[in-house]
């Protein structure tokens, strides 16, 4: 009963060409989770297009999925697909930085991670695109 | 002139990660020059550099005009933020980060472009699509390919912007730039609606940072400066640039 209200919950009409199948993730068998936690199926990711996914059920079944219904687990798995793992190599090619103070602290606070605070004037002697 | 010291050596850089880094301009708003004030004997000053513990407000090391003035020559540096990073186990994913915003568009592009990078703007129709967009972004911006590539800004219901911006401009969506030498213009370098994948839109971005890099050009501080002395550009800000003692 719960697969089948996962099921009908999620399912929508199936217009996607599927010759253009992602066949990177295609092998990995897996159970997806939707975001409550309750309803769970076993598959395959296929493809992504907007904000939505293609899954293939293990019984062969094609579900067009938003990927904000699925568990935070399965998106981060949809985006380490498409983009390298999370883990992956950062090249270092510079600070992260905010240039505004409000998004900066409320980050700090909601990480607590401290802080590194520099001023610096974006122009030379009144000269811009320099610090 | 910082940019090409500490900042720029690929050991602060990966010590950076464990902090959330702020650099606001003093003269940009009265706001940030009351930061400055707060954080630096009560004076306006063009740089300040001082490590703060998450609550923004207790001081971590003491305030310099530079990290050497502050803490010390680099190797000095770069313990001490071992050392502070140590003390400081994020509690939640720095990989979810909230996404930098600055405070207008054209010093966001004005930034960038000090600091040689692409500057991604989100523009959205209307204010209550800007924390939606804001958060379905988190784990774009934070991707550790892309993390430190580039400058971020959002409006909303604006096109202002576009004014300055060459190439193809559309209304809403997520809009790379590449900014001019002086940061006053910029180009479009690509674009997406906003309703690509974050796994297409990382791939897009990345792609967008490697053109970046191929077209360009590394500026030369003393001919910078001269040039655009040369030729009359100026920035105006809120606030005058000067110095308080």
């Amino acid at each position: 009963m719960k697969r089948n209200a996962f099921v009908g919950l999620l399912v929508l009409a199936l217009t996607w060409n599927l010759s253009t199948t992602d066949a990177r993730a295609e092998a990995e068998v897996r159970t997806w989770t939707d975001n409550t936690g309750k309803f769970t199926f076993e598959g395959t990711f296929v493809r992504s297009r907007g904000s939505e996914i293609m899954l293939k059920k293990v019984d062969g079944k094609l579900l067009r999925v938003p990927l904000s219904r699925l568990s935070r687990e399965d998106q981060d798995y949809v985006t380490e697909l498409e983009s390298g793992p999370a883990e992956a190599t950062d090249p270092l090619t510079g600070i992260a930085w905010y240039s505004s103070v409000e998004p900066a602290f409320a980050e700090a606070k909601r990480s607590d991670r401290p802080i590194m605070f520099m001023a610096a004037a974006t122009q030379c002697s009144g000269v811009p695109g320099i610090f | 002139m910082i940019e090409n010291r500490e900042f720029s050596d690929s050991n602060c850089i990966e010590r950076s990660r464990g902090f959330v880094c702020v650099r606001i301009d003093p003269y940009e708003t009265q706001a940030h020059a009351d930061w400055v004030r707060k954080l630096w004997r009560g004076a306006l000053t063009n740089t300040v550099f001082v490590l703060l513990e998450p609550d923004g407000k207790t001081p971590l090391s003491r305030g310099g005009r530079s990290p050497e003035m502050a803490i010390g020559a680099p190797d000095v540096f770069y313990a001490k933020m071992d050392e502070v990073a140590d003390d400081f186990q994020p509690k939640a994913s720095v990989h979810e980060a909230i996404v930098p915003d600055a405070l207008t568009f054209r010093q966001a592009l004005n930034t960038a472009s000090c600091d040689q990078r692409p500057l991604v703007l989100v523009s959205v129709a209307t204010e209550s699509d800007l924390e939606r967009m804001e958060e379905r972004l988190r784990k774009v911006a934070w991707h550790p390919s892309i993390t430190g590539c580039f400058h971020w800004d959002f409006v909303a219901d604006d096109t202002e912007w576009q004014k300055v911006v060459s190439g193809s401009t559309p209304d809403h969506g997520i809009i790379v730039i590449q900014p001019d030498k002086f940061g006053l213009k910029g180009d479009v370098m690509a674009s997406f609606d906003g309703d690509e994948s974050s796994g297409a839109l990382i791939t897009g971005l990345k792609d967008a940072f490697f053109d970046f890099q191929q077209k360009h050009e590394a500026k030369d501080y003393e001919n910078h400066r001269r040039e655009g002395k040369r030729k009359g550009v100026t920035f105006e800000q809120e606030l005058e640039q000067k110095e308080e003692r």
